[in-house]
């Protein structure tokens, strides 16, 4: 990093009126208008107001008025004399109206509801129930406190009416049963680290992300386009210098921005213009302090990292705010993952950049440190970091950067275009994986799901990609025939995948355990012993297996055959194969049992053997389930071996194959 | 000693006033160089094929060409922007493609895609390029105070380059360009949008170059400034060079006076029509 850039780059940019316009002035005005709207609603929510609401009753009220003098009180209401209620209510003179229906003859349905569910209370009953006057609410839906006026007095009267109700069964002598009291045993701590927890981290990277937006985008889509950056590349400082000194000035305005804004907001809450009651929520001692801003600095550094890969696919600055836009949504939205009822740290959202601190901090903040959890966060986010500045780096080496020619063109451009694509297009998959099959009831079952999955989106949607950038078939999912003793290998590797799989689990268990409520839900929805074995077969057994490796080790890995070498490859291709196994404890051993798969199909060159072995695992997985054959319980040498040998054959395999064609693995090519 | 060589002897720094630059010492030299473009709609695009030349210490190179010809491509070449697809070059013994980060510290590029940072002072911008590019630290301050002396920037040297004219920002882009004391200049098409004053200044500033042994090669369409200030030409046309010599040395081959004859000359020569050109690379 040079560090006479990084100090003219800091410079430059805290010039930029629009650096401080943008990420300083603005949020200081803005935040208090946020923080009110937050907290209005927030009392909206909870129906906590002070507000004295004007109220009318319709006269006469006969035997009423008792009632609602002493249910609802004059500090939260305030009778108003009318003559029309209704048009009174209508012109917003009155939040609420009440009005008093005479009583019907009788209530038998009520009667024998009654004696249903309280048979004690017959001898009251026994005689025919006399009918009882309806207390009418009016109100306008439209108005806020008009609703708020109608809730609490609803509120009021039913507890004013049980009271009564109440008291009258004591006097009879009557039994009510159970008597039901609650209590919330969460510490003050607890709750404010609930209801702000993820308040917090939404915000921080609503302020990081704002903060670095001006200066990442103007540094190198600006500069590229204004010439500045030719300037730069022609001096003897190399591109990386160049990519690191922007990457680190960045990176400290969005902290500086950050912590300007976190100070606003402090002084907000100082001086009571708003209320936060962040202080019922801080994390205890110094280690929790430090865990908390060891993850904004990661953030920060995450976020950095990717405003700065946006500017250098931007010819233009006004090209880098188009693509801005959309990736401020969703880093937003992955930031709110704190919202999301039920979530817990130690799940898939903790490999997920901005969203796993989105549930961690809430659980930090209520007291409770979850250190395996916190390190993995902080490799995540440093881990994405590194690659979106390498991918920056390799735009900025590439010699179109400055604009002029294409590289490549024709077939070459298009094969280019589908290989920058695929992962996103992945990431859309894994979404929709995520969200369609839980939202459409028609696709609950195994069936639904297994169909939807299955050859929507591993078969159809990865095969529509292919055709748009017009690739061929034969080329991307290679099915050819291999020596035959590769295919006795997938054999023995069927078993021997099983096993290994089972004792990573084991080894991972501690880290990441298996939730027994996702387990249930799990077995819940296979229900093996209802649904047939030929489906079970078909569903979990073969169709994933000619599906997802079409997807994985066909589209996908067919597409960054160019951009990584075989190992790392096979690497990414297991990890997004990983990601799409839904449970945080399953992600490693299916990654395992990807890399395996997109080894043998490197290995190879056919998507053959992979489809085999993954047929061949999962369906005896459903034989185990069927027949009650438990892999877990062995002795864990025995894992230990089956992995030792899954290595030597895929070893095998490498040597017994012809190799990816395109990759250093290719025959002819390996040394 | 009159007012011209004091003004040259401010634009180079102490030390090498003190050791002479030893006479005719290759700075640039270009074997067969090749580049090619490949372009989606139009397919390979050579835009320079086997060039070779050479450019010596105390030497004006003038690269001469219409729009189109390769010019460009050639100098990005140089100065390590574009990597070419065949051939060698190098600057000051060290290679374009494995020593380019020597290269760069070697030469002082200017051309119309090199812009300043607006949010600069003019003297805030020759301290950062004399820095980054490895000037002394020690001498930096100096340096900078003889550059703002040199090119008249005294008035404005504390203002933002944003405020500054079209002149007076060419005068500090150039000013840049030499700031680290390059023994190499590469100019692409300096001159372009200058007023004559500016142009005028521009030419005595590159005789105050070569007259402190520096080597400056740059190009240009136009006849009149390379008959004016190169010592050798280069003619440059659809990426090969047709001709190399002095003028002198042009004009006995050609047999015509001018430039511009001698140019036309050289086309017919080499079966090339003076028609519609590639697109500036």
């Amino acid at each position: 990093m040079s560090k006479v850039l990084l100090r003219y780059e800091l410079l430059a940019l805290l010039r930029d009126t629009r650096t401080i316009f943008l990420s300083v002035l603005l949020p200081i005005v803005l935040l208090p208008i946020l923080l009110y709207t937050l907290n209005r609603f927030g009392q909206r929510v909870g129906g906590q107001f002070d507000d004295v609401y004007n109220i009318g009753r319709v006269i006469p009220s006969p035997g009423l008025d008792v009632i609602v003098d002493d249910a609802l009180s004059p500090r939260t209401f305030r009778e108003m004399q009318v003559e029309d209620g209704q048009a009174m209510l209508k012109e917003g003179h009155l939040d609420l109206l009440i009005k008093v229906l005479p009583p019907k003859e009788k209530e038998p349905e009520l009667a024998e509801d009654i004696l249903k569910m309280y048979p004690g209370f017959a001898p009251l009953l026994s005689q025919k129930p006399k009918g009882r006057p309806t207390l009418e609410l009016l109100y306008r839906s439209d108005k806020e406190r008009s609703v708020r006026a109608y809730v609490q007095a609803s509120r009021d009267l039913h507890q004013f009416r049980d009271a009564l109700l109440a008291e009258y069964l004591r006097r009879q002598n009557v039994s009510l049963g159970v008597r039901i009291r609650a209590e919330d045993v969460s510490t003050p701590q607890q709750r404010a680290a609930h209801q702000y927890g993820p308040a917090l981290s939404a915000f921080m990277v609503l302020m990081l992300l704002g903060g670095g937006s001006v200066a990442a985008l103007d540094s190198l889509a600006g500069e590229r386009e204004r010439g500045t950056l030719s300037t730069l590349f022609v001096s003897s400082i190399s591109r990386r210098e160049i990519a690191l000194s922007k990457f680190a000035a960045v990176a400290l305005i969005s902290v500086a921005v950050a912590l300007i804004q976190i100070l606003n907001l402090g002084a907000y809450v100082f001086f009571g213009f708003v209320k936060w009651p962040l202080n019922a929520a801080l994390p205890a001692g110094i280690g929790g302090l430090m865990v908390l801003l060891t993850l904004f600095t990661v953030e920060a550094i995450f976020t950095a990292s990717l405003l700065l890969y946006i500017s250098a696919r931007s010819s233009s600055f006004k090209e880098a705010q188009l693509f801005f836009f959309p990736t401020f949504l969703v880093a937003f939205a992955l930031s709110l993952s704190g919202l999301m009822p039920a979530l817990v740290s130690r799940s898939v959202v903790s490999l997920i950049p901005l969203s796993g601190p989105g549930v961690f901090i809430p659980e930090l903040l209520s007291g409770r440190l979850d250190l395996p959890v916190f390190f993995l966060q902080v490799a995540v986010h440093l881990g994405f970091a590194y690659l979106l500045l390498r991918s920056t780096l390799e735009r900025m080496e590439r010699e179109d950067f400055l604009g002029g020619q294409a590289p490549v063109f024709g077939k070459a451009l298009l094969f280019e275009h589908f290989s920058q694509r695929t992962l996103p297009f992945f990431a859309l998959l894994c979404a929709a994986l995520f969200v369609i099959p839980s939202n459409f009831e028609a696709l609950a079952s195994l069936q639904g799901q297994g169909l939807f999955n299955q050859l929507i989106l591993f078969l159809l949607a990865p095969y529509l990609l292919l055709k748009y950038y017009g690739q061929s078939l034969k080329d991307v999912v290679p099915f050819k025939m291999v020596d035959l003793r590769i295919l006795l290998i997938c054999l023995l590797l069927i078993p021997l995948g099983q096993l290994a799989a089972t004792g990573l689990s084991h080894l991972l268990g501690p880290l990441l355990p298996a939730p027994v409520k996702a387990l249930e839900m799990m077995m819940e929805l296979l229900d093996i012993e209802n649904t047939p074995a030929w489906q079970l077969y078909l569903l979990i057994g073969v169709m994933p297996g000619i599906c997802e490796e079409f997807a994985f080790r066909g589209v996908l890995l067919h597409s960054l055959h160019k951009r990584f070498s075989p190992w790392m490859l096979a690497f990414v291709v297991a990890l997004v194969f990983g990601f799409f196994h839904v449970n945080f404890f399953r992600v490693m051993p299916t990654a395992y049992l990807g890399f395996i798969m997109a080894l043998l199909t490197l290995s190879t060159g056919s998507v053959l053997p992979a489809m085999m072995v993954h047929i061949g695992n999962n369906s005896l997985a459903v034989w185990a389930m069927k027949n009650s054959v438990d892999f877990e319980g062995m002795p864990e040498y025995v894992y230990f071996l089956s992995f030792l040998a899954q290595i030597a054959l895929v070893y095998a395999v490498m040597k017994l194959g012809k190799g990816y064609p395109g990759t250093r693995w290719a025959r002819g090519k390996t040394k | 000693m009159d007012a011209e060589t004091n003004q040259i002897e401010s634009v180079v720094d102490d030390q090498q006033e003190k050791e002479p630059v030893p006479p005719r010492e290759t700075r640039i030299k270009v074997r067969d160089l090749v580049k090619v473009f490949q372009d989606e709609g139009r397919g390979q695009l050579t835009a320079v094929a086997d060039v070779s030349f050479e450019c010596y210490s105390g030497e004006i190179f003038g690269l001469l060409g219409t729009n189109g010809a390769g010019k460009t491509t050639t100098l990005r070449m140089l100065s390590t922007l574009l990597k070419p697809t065949s051939g060698e070059a190098s600057v000051m013994g060290h290679e374009v493609t494995s020593q380019s980060q020597q290269v760069r510290r070697s030469i002082g590029y200017l051309s119309t895609t090199t812009a300043l940072y607006p949010r600069l002072s003019c003297r805030e911008t020759l301290d950062f390029f004399a820095r980054i590019n490895g000037y002394p630290e020690s001498k930096i301050e100096e340096r900078v105070n003889h550059l703002v002396d040199r090119f008249g920037l005294s008035d404005y040297a504390d203002a933002r380059i944003e405020r500054l004219s079209t002149g007076m920002t060419q005068k500090v882009a150039i000013a840049r360009t030499v700031a680290h004391d390059p023994p190499v200049v590469i100019l692409d098409e300096p001159t372009n949008g200058l007023d004559i004053l500016n142009v005028l200044d521009f030419h005595k500033l590159m005789r105050e170059l070569q007259a402190a042994g520096k080597t400056v090669l740059f190009s240009t369409h136009t006849m009149s400034e390379a008959e004016k200030l190169c010592d050798r030409i280069a003619v440059i046309h659809r990426g090969r060079i047709l001709a190399c010599g002095t003028l002198d040395e042009l004009r006995e081959r050609s047999g015509h006076r001018y430039l511009e004859d001698i140019f036309v000359w050289l086309l017919d020569q080499h079966g090339e029509e003076a028609g519609p050109e590639l697109e500036t690379m």
